[in-house]
């Protein structure tokens, strides 16, 4: 429970923070895509692990974007511009 | 490096916001949603919010301030004050809040560190811990905003609730508070050396140095009230945050 930055894996240039970006997470569960190519966000923390995925116009995240202040904000308004 | 989460502790008594010192003489400070919207503007890393009204128990948490205040919050929010049943800390969960923290729960209810964590997941259940050392050594801890003492021994209650299930532990040293002396290090050391779940410690932060005093003593998270409320030397209110983020 708490914030980790994340990578991007997938082409997001809409989505920019002056900051890199972190978000907030409440628990330790995961996906696993069986697909790499589905993979949208990674995080180093631990092992590391998949925190969002995305294919076409399907996005899923692992964080919650309305708890990580300016960074949630830029998610959800590229996630609005994208759809 | 690790980010360390860093907690301003925000009190509200009857609605509006407080601080008091060594848990006592709770002084006005303000109003508690202005306060979520200048911590939103410096991007606190997580926020505890505290109801200390007197009648708090007898009539369970003020829904409406509290779906007001986490309506504001753009980050996760814990609530401490007079939950007693589980579907108090259902109503909070829904109504935005990431965290229940339990007192005087702990001993008034006992099943319902367990009936929470099963439901809604430990990581949400915190057992809040307020304790102080007493005069024949030892610390013991008090429930009831800090006016009745809990029978046994400190880390073997810290004990009791982790394996009920609380997945966070708050350990607030009461004759600390408010009192920018520093945390208390010997117990935050010997409960990180007791249980494996995070320890936030609460009471005496007044500096970034006690803070990573802290961090290296085994605690997970700090949180700060009057450091984070007041500016010394005057205790003029006036709410700040740290500059940069504390890694460890």
């Amino acid at each position: 429970m708490g914030w980790s930055e994340v990578k991007l894996m997938q082409n997001a240039s809409q989505m920019t923070t002056e900051e890199i970006m972190r978000f907030y997470f409440v628990h330790s569960y995961h996906i696993v895509p069986e697909q790499q190519a589905d993979v949208f966000m990674t995080s180093e923390f631990g092992n590391g692990f998949t925190a969002a995925i995305k294919r076409g116009n399907i996005t899923g995240v692992q964080f919650h974007p309305e708890k990580s202040h300016a960074f949630g904000v830029a998610f959800l308004k590229y996630w609005l511009s994208a759809s | 490096m690790r980010r360390i989460r860093v907690i301003p502790v925000l009190l509200v008594s009857d609605g509006k916001m407080v601080k008091t010192e060594k848990f006592k003489a709770p002084k006005y400070v303000g109003d508690p949603i202005n306060a979520i919207r200048i911590f939103n503007e410096k991007g606190v890393d997580e926020l505890a919010v505290c109801d200390i009204s007197k009648n708090r128990k007898a009539q369970g948490p003020d829904m409406k301030l509290m779906e007001k205040l986490a309506s504001e919050a753009f980050m996760p929010m814990a609530y401490a004050g007079g939950i007693s049943t589980r579907q108090q800390g259902i109503d909070l969960i829904k109504s935005g809040f990431e965290k229940l923290a339990l007192s005087t729960g702990l001993i008034q209810s006992p099943n319902l560190v367990a009936e929470l964590s099963e439901q809604l997941g430990s990581q949400s259940v915190v057992a809040a811990v307020d304790y102080r050392q007493s005069m024949f050594g030892g610390a013991r801890q008090y429930v009831n905003s800090g006016t009745t003492k809990v029978k046994g021994d400190l880390f073997d209650l810290i004990s009791k609730w982790v394996n009920q299930g609380a997945g966070e532990v708050w350990l607030n040293s009461m004759e600390r508070e408010a009192s920018y002396e520093g945390y208390d290090i010997k117990t935050i050391k010997r409960a990180s050396e007791t249980i494996r779940v995070p320890i936030v410690c609460m009471g005496g932060a007044g500096s970034i140095t006690h803070m990573k005093e802290a961090i290296d003593a085994g605690a997970s998270a700090v949180a700060a009230g009057a450091m984070f409320i007041y500016q010394r030397p005057h205790n003029a209110v006036l709410i700040s945050y740290l500059k940069e983020p504390l890694d460890a």
